[in-house]
């Protein structure tokens, strides 16, 4: 990233190659639109880089950094769209500077994580994987999923925690978050 | 007498941990559980201890290639705009006998209006470059323009009070601020948002606090102001 931030295009096309597939897969699944999904990654990755200096190598890692900003682009477009006010998810801005070899394991961790994480969204009660669906996915505010599902926000709220409570426990690290 | 318990829960706050994560929280919800948090020993672990959902969560999507026409646009999109980061550097390697150069490229990319200065972050184009970058007020804050494509980047910025939200208008020539869109800032007063629309007749951009929905007309001074 340092190079990025030095205006190295080459080091851009690595990081682009390294992290753009995820990216775009999260980019379609949330607008379902192949033209609209490839504006949002191009956007996403156009503020990387304008936008290296801003990392800092404690919050994460670029590809937590990238789906985040993928994530805030989607919710926007949804936005623009729609021409619904909606919370603006400002951008987290995190870094990777990890060796190689540290970065190798870290990719590996996190595909296992994935699986664990897929594998437990999977299995979450149809009430619960929908309200996550809808939250992250979709873009909408709990009082949005709410209204359209006409529960009391209480539940769906409710139901975001015990979802994420237990998609956190799939990952292998139990809290008590989870009542 | 004993200070504030900071595990005690003064109204069931739980809930608000896992929208929070989500980001499903409305803007105004969002402030006042940060704010919250900042009391609450027990939600902020809780949010900590959710978070790491958020960084896997987007591989549930189902993989998708790219295409190489996108890599290709993107790839040479990023070649055709200089980094502003490696512009700067390059000033002070400018011929003496050139001394107006970073002058008239500033210049021809922006004129800037202040409404309160607390720092100003001067990040210039360069001769021939597509792409614009705006220095503004409050903090820290840039409106990027290349393509016809807009991107507004805030920092320090402070939340906005309760019931309240940030609201980008766009200023075209002759005509009077449009509503471009709202946003609020993370705890650490940053925000980056893309402006909708055309940016290619942009003349100005103003950011006011609104009430929550934003508003048609702008209701208050506003905190940002930019000239192009």
């Amino acid at each position: 990233m340092a190079l990025v931030h030095d205006g190295d295009a080459r080091a851009f096309e690595v990081i682009f190659d390294r992290h753009a597939g995820p990216a775009f897969s999260l980019a379609y699944r949330m607008c379902g639109r192949r033209a609209l999904a490839e504006e949002i990654v191009q956007e996403a990755f156009m503020s990387l880089w304008r936008s290296a200096s801003r990392y800092d190598r404690n919050r994460g890692s670029v590809r937590s950094w990238v789906l985040r900003v993928v994530h805030n682009r989607a919710i926007d477009a949804f936005r623009r769209e729609l021409s619904t006010a909606r919370n603006d998810v400002a951008d987290d801005w995190i870094s990777e500077v990890l060796p190689a070899r540290e970065r190798t394991e870290d990719e590996v961790e996190r595909r296992s994580d994935a699986r664990l994480v897929r594998t437990a969204l999977d299995g979450l009660p149809p009430d619960q994987r929908q309200v996550i669906e809808l939250a992250y996915f979709g873009g909408f505010s709990h009082a949005q999923i709410a209204d359209a599902l006409g529960l009391p926000a209480g539940t769906v709220k409710g139901r975001m925690r015990l979802a994420l409570g237990k998609l956190r426990i799939a990952l292998g690290e139990p809290v008590g978050v989870v009542p | 007498m004993s200070g504030p318990d900071p595990t005690a829960r003064p109204r069931d706050c739980g809930n608000d941990s896992a929208p929070y994560v989500l980001g499903a929280l409305e803007p105004a919800e969002a402030r006042a559980f940060a704010g919250h948090m900042q009391s609450c020993a027990v939600c902020r672990d809780e949010v900590a201890a959710l978070a790491p959902v958020l960084d896997v969560l987007p591989s549930c999507a189902p993989r998708r290639d790219v295409s190489p026409a996108l890599r290709r646009r993107v790839i040479r999109a990023v070649r055709s705009e200089p980094k502003a980061s490696s512009v700067g550097r390059r000033r002070p390697r400018l011929p003496p006998w050139m001394p107006w150069r970073p002058v008239v490229a500033v210049a021809l990319a922006v004129t800037l209006l202040v409404a309160v200065t607390v720092g100003v972050v001067v990040a210039g184009g360069s001769g021939g470059s597509p792409a614009r970058v705006i220095p503004a007020s409050v903090g820290r804050a840039q409106l990027h323009i290349a393509g016809g494509h807009g991107e507004l980047i805030v920092e320090h910025l402070p939340p906005a009070p309760p019931g309240r939200v940030y609201e980008l208008w766009l200023q075209r020539r002759g005509r009077r601020p449009a509503p471009s869109t709202l946003f609020a800032v993370t705890s650490r007063g940053t925000a980056v948002l893309g402006v909708p629309g055309d940016m290619t007749e942009i003349a100005g951009v103003l950011v006011t606090v609104e009430p929550s929905g934003g508003t048609r007309a702008p209701t208050t001074r506003a905190v940002i102001v930019a000239r192009a």
